[in-house]
């Protein structure tokens, strides 16, 4: 069983995992094909370097413990878990446990597709004629409360929360499936679309699918980041974003790899991108934001 | 730079692991991926910390920084001293 992860191929042996990959990482995207894979193996129990010292990785909603050694990253505990490895052109997760892994997982595919030549954002994007904008900032700043007001200023949505970027093209290609919102965000939602029921909560935030907004699926050119600020004793306005914090934001938005190699390659990357993008600090204060006349000239 | 000039001239130091450089040309950014913290160097700062990775000592980094730039050993010194300190408190280096 394998499919294509924007040119990458994904190969998995097991098909109690294949629904979950479907889920976060098949999106129809016609990419031309790289020699890279991605291969998801399962293990019996494995012979687990408990001596290791732990880094414990803080996720949203978990704890995940990683060892270190040489040029193999193990995820997890002896009980579920993961171990990486990576060679030229392909990286191998061998996974293990009556539980999948999940986390752990999603962490590696994530590595093997940045050891590829793929930067992540985790940003919500909106474009006008093909051009993005990807609206940075920590949770809760207000990227998805952006994306709507962009939405509403007529901007398209491309992505609420996450996607790859082709840094040599600049191709951005969105990777969720639909908005996810906080109740608060959720107020301004039924201002927009008081026909659509908010029914399906997870994690504490509605899930309102692209297909339910009519957002159509498609391609655009990275042309602007946006960091958002607030500050509710100015007025809203775009405002010259340094390339120090440039850099910053795009550090966070694409999470700091767990090997060296996939470090390096987005450091090198990150000046490449700021030197391409316009970069912007969108203060969101009183009024409106000014989303309804920025196009990028 | 206000200097701190109590530093031992023969002193070297020591990285913190894992932290990550971003060169944007005009100025490096250090970036402490566990604490988020970030650091920007200037042309001389760039110096110094090429010094530090090299396990140069405080008077190696400021006889470097006199032949690159035009201040004196004593003012070099004074500077380099001054954003030593500055990385010993921001955690990047011990």
């Amino acid at each position: 069983m394998s499919f294509s992860i924007l040119g990458r191929q994904l190969i998995n042996s097991d098909l109690s995992l294949q629904p979950w990959l479907e889920l976060y990482f098949r999106f129809p995207y016609e990419v031309e094909a790289s020699h890279y894979q991605i291969e998801l193996l399962q293990k019996s129990l494995p012979n687990f370097p408990h001596q290791l010292p732990a880094t414990i990785l803080e996720l949203p909603d978990a704890k995940l413990e990683m060892r270190h050694l040489e040029s193999e990253f193990w995820f997890g505990t002896i009980q579920s878990g993961m171990r990486f490895t990576f060679d030229a052109g392909i990286s191998k997760l061998e996974w293990w446990g009556k539980e999948i892994p999940f986390n752990a997982l999603f962490i590696g595919i994530c590595e093997g597709l940045r050891l590829s030549g793929l930067v992540s954002l985790h940003a919500s994007i909106a474009a006008k004629n093909s051009s993005a904008t990807a609206f940075l900032g920590p949770s809760g700043r207000g990227k998805t409360t952006t994306l709507l007001r962009a939405s509403i200023a007529g901007w398209q949505i491309v992505a609420e929360d996450f996607s790859w970027l082709m840094p040599e093209t600049m191709q951005l290609y969105g990777f969720d499936r639909g908005l996810r919102l906080l109740p608060d965000t959720a107020k301004l939602f039924k201002q927009l679309h008081q026909d659509i029921q908010l029914l399906e909560m997870i994690a504490g935030k509605y899930v309102v699918p692209y297909e339910q907004l009519g957002v159509q699926r498609q391609v655009v050119k990275l042309e602007r980041l946006a960091v958002l600020e607030r500050n509710p004793d100015a007025i809203s306005s775009w405002k010259a974003l340094p390339r120090r914090e440039g850099a910053l934001a795009l550090w966070e938005a694409n999470g700091v790899p767990f090997t060296p190699e996939a470090q390096n390659f987005i450091s090198s990357t990150i000046p490449k991108l700021l030197a391409t993008l316009k970069l912007e600090t969108l203060v969101l204060g009183q009024g409106e934001l000014p989303l309804g006349n920025t196009e990028l000239s | 730079m206000g200097g701190d000039s109590k530093l031992n001239i023969m002193q070297t130091w020591t990285l913190k692991p894992g932290v990550i450089e971003t060169d944007l040309d005009d100025e490096l950014v250090l970036l402490d991926p566990k604490t988020q913290g970030m650091f920007s160097l200037n042309g001389t700062g760039r110096v110094i910390w090429h010094g530090l990775k090299n396990a140069e000592s405080l008077e190696s980094i400021a006889q470097k920084l006199e032949q690159q730039f035009t201040v004196t050993l004593e003012q070099a010194q004074t500077d380099a001293s001054a954003l030593i300190s500055e990385l010993e408190k921001a955690g990047l280096i011990s």
